[in-house]
Order: structure tokens, then sequence, then C-alpha cells
């Protein structure tokens, strides 16, 4: 199929349409910058919201589109393997990894006081009132959240730090904790687990778990064992979505956000079609969808002017699973490589190299 | 193909109005400042913290739910595809480019001038095939990989 793209288009074509690919009219944009992909996510959100209805499990946590342009978008990272680039915020089914909604991160202008509480009421906005359990890190989850949430019939179980409001600063200054102890604090509305395994754990929690310390591998509360095992289901999609990426930079912040988009999009059409019992790998599920693609695209300029040159002219490649095949000249010894245009007619030319 | 979408969009519609009156709400800007949070914040020394070894009931907590997937019942990958880049999306994106080169080259007449062999000059005007094409190429790109120089 690689040799093939250059069938698809030529690339003068290529450049040219890559070059003025774009998602809104510059003429109507406002002061937001995001309305550059506005209408096109908003869309793209819409669908895939239609066909998937999450369950009551929901993970929060963000990801990372490499971006090394020109934008106040960007953000530097040194612990990440990819250091800049654009931050995204995730909400994923936990179950499937399927991705329900994304937000960029508009720099320090947007994170005014009490940012992460605005911001994950924002992303749960159509979540609110069904009973779901939503798993966070401690970047976000704190007290006056879980308690906003409640009341709202939706559910939280979270890492959190010592130091957020609402927190029982003067207990936990007092608190020590010996190796697999539990100790477990509560409001009217939810409670903490403070556990000790190597570090000081803090969970915050809206559901009923049991108190007792469970040995799976190690020693750990049921709390701490959800959150390990539901966590990470927006860093499985991300892993997910780098196999197969478009592999080249871009200067334009919001290309890169359309590539991610596509990704996250072809990946969640990926979920849908395994559940439906189908058994192509992702690999394949993919070409298949690019050949579909082409399929009433008229290739006059390049397919046409290639099949006419190749009746005078020969291509080399290599015979299908590298068989091997008497060489048509000599007749004596055996050879891989063949014409490809020619098996197409049955007229086979096999090629030696002495 | 015609017929196909058709029975699609009735499917679709079904399970819309279910449950999550999503068409309205998620079309709403996404800007934080209208969320106030002061009422949440006020009261945040009403929390008094008491140690516990009993766990808490929680009456409210809802049973256990699965996700609910469609079922397309396809073996065409594009049609799954389809269910998230849908037509809507890709004419979008055509009808969005075409506005974009013509306005470049009508604000880029000198640069046009200066460089005669510029590719700009054969642009044509684009369809729905073309950016399916496109996105064609950036699907086969991504899982056709050559070794570059860094060695990865």
């Amino acid at each position: 199929m690689g040799s093939d793209i250059s069938n698809i288009m030529t690339l003068n074509k290529f450049h040219i349409l890559n070059k003025f690919l774009h998602l809104a009219d510059n003429k109507l944009q406002g002061e937001n910058k995001t309305d550059k992909f506005k209408n096109f996510y908003s869309i793209l959100k819409r669908n895939w919201n239609k066909v998937f209805k999450p369950g009551q499990y929901l993970t929060l946590d963000e990801g990372i589109a490499a971006f090394q342009g020109r934008s106040e978008f960007k953000q530097y990272m040194p612990a990440k393997p990819e250091k800049w680039g654009l931050k995204v915020y995730l909400l994923a089914d936990s179950n499937t990894d399927y991705i329900l909604s994304a937000k960029l991160y508009r720099g320090k202008s947007e994170a005014t006081s009490n940012y992460t509480v605005k911001l994950v009421i924002n992303i749960l906005e159509n979540f609110m009132w069904k009973g779901h359990i939503v798993f966070m890190d401690s970047f976000y989850c704190c007290p006056i959240l879980t308690r906003h949430l409640y009341f709202k019939d939706t559910y939280v179980t979270g890492m959190t730090r010592g130091h957020r409001l609402g927190m029982p600063k003067e207990i936990l200054k007092d608190l020590n904790l010996e190796k697999n102890e539990l100790k477990t604090f509560s409001v009217d509305y939810f409670h903490l687990d403070a556990f000790k395994d190597k570090k000081k754990l803090l969970l915050i929690i809206t559901s009923a778990y049991s108190n007792e310390i469970k040995t799976s591998i190690s020693l750990k509360p049921e709390s701490l064992v959800k959150y390990n095992e539901y966590m990470n289901s927006v860093d499985k999609a991300n892993q997910k979505n780098s196999y197969y990426r478009f592999p080249h930079k871009n200067r334009k912040w919001w290309k890169v956000m359309f590539f991610e988009l596509l990704e996250i999009s072809i990946s969640n059409s990926y979920i849908i079609y395994k559940n439906d019992g189908n058994k192509l790998s992702h690999k394949e599920y993919r070409l298949e969808i690019a050949t579909s693609l082409i399929k009433n695209y008229k290739t006059k300029e390049s397919l046409n002017y290639i099949l006419l040159d190749s009746k005078k002219q020969h291509y080399i490649g290599y015979i299908p699973q590298k068989l091997k095949r008497l060489c048509k000249y000599c007749k004596q010894s055996k050879t891989i490589w063949m014409c490809q245009h020619c098996t197409k007619k049955k007229k086979v030319v096999l090629l030696v190299f002495v | 193909m015609n017929v196909e979408n058709r029975i699609l969009d009735k499917k679709l519609d079904i399970l819309e109005e279910e449950e999550y009156g999503l068409d309205n709400s998620l079309n709403s800007e996404d800007v934080l400042e209208d969320i106030s949070v002061d009422e949440i914040i006020d009261d945040d020394d009403k929390f008094s913290w008491k140690e516990t070894s009993e766990i808490i009931n929680y009456k409210n907590l809802p049973e256990y739910f699965h996700p609910k997937i469609f079922k397309l019942n396809s073996k065409h990958p594009y049609d799954y595809f389809n269910l998230m880049f849908s037509d809507e999306i890709i004419s979008l994106i055509s009808e969005q480019t075409n506005i974009y080169a013509n306005d470049f080259i009508v604000s880029n007449t000198e640069y046009l001038e200066k460089y005669p062999n510029s590719r700009v000059k054969k642009w044509k005007n684009v369809n729905n095939e073309d950016i399916k094409a496109l996105i064609a190429v950036y699907i086969i790109m991504g899982i056709n990989k050559f070794p570059d120089i860094t060695g990865k």
C-alpha cells in the first residue's frame, strides 16, 4: 500500500491541499482563538456521544499533543518524553477507553483562581445527574469539588493533596502512619482515606468501599485498588492513538489539534467496530478505511499516466510473500524479483541480478 | 450507499432521544469565566472532619451500569468511520478550504507575481472527494513508517 500513495495523488497536489486545509472562516473569527476549530469540534463531539453512552465509571486526565511551533498554548513539561506540546484534558469511559470529550488548555490567561474546580464542572457538564463515578488525580480532586458534585448526583474517587481548600490540615499535620496502616476521616457527604505504603496517600471517596486491607500483590485498601484499576484509561487511549499517527511536524497549533481529533475519532470508531464482533486488527482497520475513502476519487492526473506508461516500461518489485520463481530469460536460476504491473495481465517478467 | 445512510440516520435519531439531550448543550461555548464558583467556595468552613472506622452508608448511590454502545452490524470499517467523520464534517472542511484558498490568492497577488511557478497558481476548488483522499493519505502515512535520521 505504501508505494500506492503516489497513485492516489501527486506530490504537488498533496502539498497544495495540505497547505490550504482549513476548518473555519478567518473573516468571521472573534477574539477567541479556539474558533479555528470550534464548529468542527462541536459536530465531532456530538457524533462521538450519539453512538456511545458511557458506563458508570469515568476517568478524567490530561494528554499531550506534541507541538513545537509558536503559540501561547504551548506547554513545557520536562518530565515527559514529548517535552513541548499542547495540553488537552480528556474525559474517557473507564471500561472501554472511549473518549467522550476533549478540551484544550489555553495558557496562563485561563488559569485564574480555583481553576481546576471550574474546569471539572465544565467538562462534566453533560454528564451530571446520571450517577457516574469519576476517577481523578490530585491535580483536580478536592473536598469543595467533591461536595458540589455530590449534590448533582455525581461521585468521586480521587487522589488529593493535603493543602487543598477544605482539607483537615491540623489533623494531617499530626498524622503518623505506620506501613500498611489505613485511617479514614469522614464529613457528612464523603470520606478521606489516608494510607501509607512507601508514601502517604490521600484519597477522597464518595462511594462505598470496604475498609479492609486486601492482599493482591501488595497490601492495599479497596479504594486504592479501584483507583489504580480505572485511572489509567486515558493513558491507554493516548497510547493507542500514538501507534499510527500522521508523523509530520506542523507549525500551526490548530492543525495539531485537527490530527489529535482525527486520531481520537478513528480509535473511537474502532471500539464500536470491535464491539460488533468484527476481527480486523487496528492496522488493517485503518488500511480499509483509507482504501474506501479513495474509492470515488478520480485520479486522472496520476493513475492514468502510470497505467499508460507501464505498457512501455517495467516496474521492479518483490514477488508477493517472496516466493521464488524461475527467471524468464535464463530459465535456470530462481529469483524474488518481478515486474508489478505485468502480473495484472498475467504476463510475468522476472529479473535476475547476476 | 445513500439508502443505507438514511436508515442509519433514523437509527441514530432513536438513540439520541433516549437520554442525554446533547444537541444544544454541546454546542455551547466552553468558556470557564461564566461558571461562578463563589457559592461553592464560601461555605468551606463547614467541613467538620471526624475519624471513623465505619463505612458510610451512601443510600443514594446508584447501581452499577454498563456502557451502551450503538450496534451498526456492518462489516465495512468505513461505515464506522463515517459515524464519527460524517459527510457533514467533510463538506465543512472542503467549504472552508475553498474559502481560505481563494482569500489567500486574492490577498497575495504580489507574492504570486514574484514567484510565477508557485504551486498556488495551480489551485482549483476542491470537493468532498478531494478531502477524503487527503485524509486517506494522512492515514496511510501513519501506517507506513520509514526510518529517519534519528533512528526511531
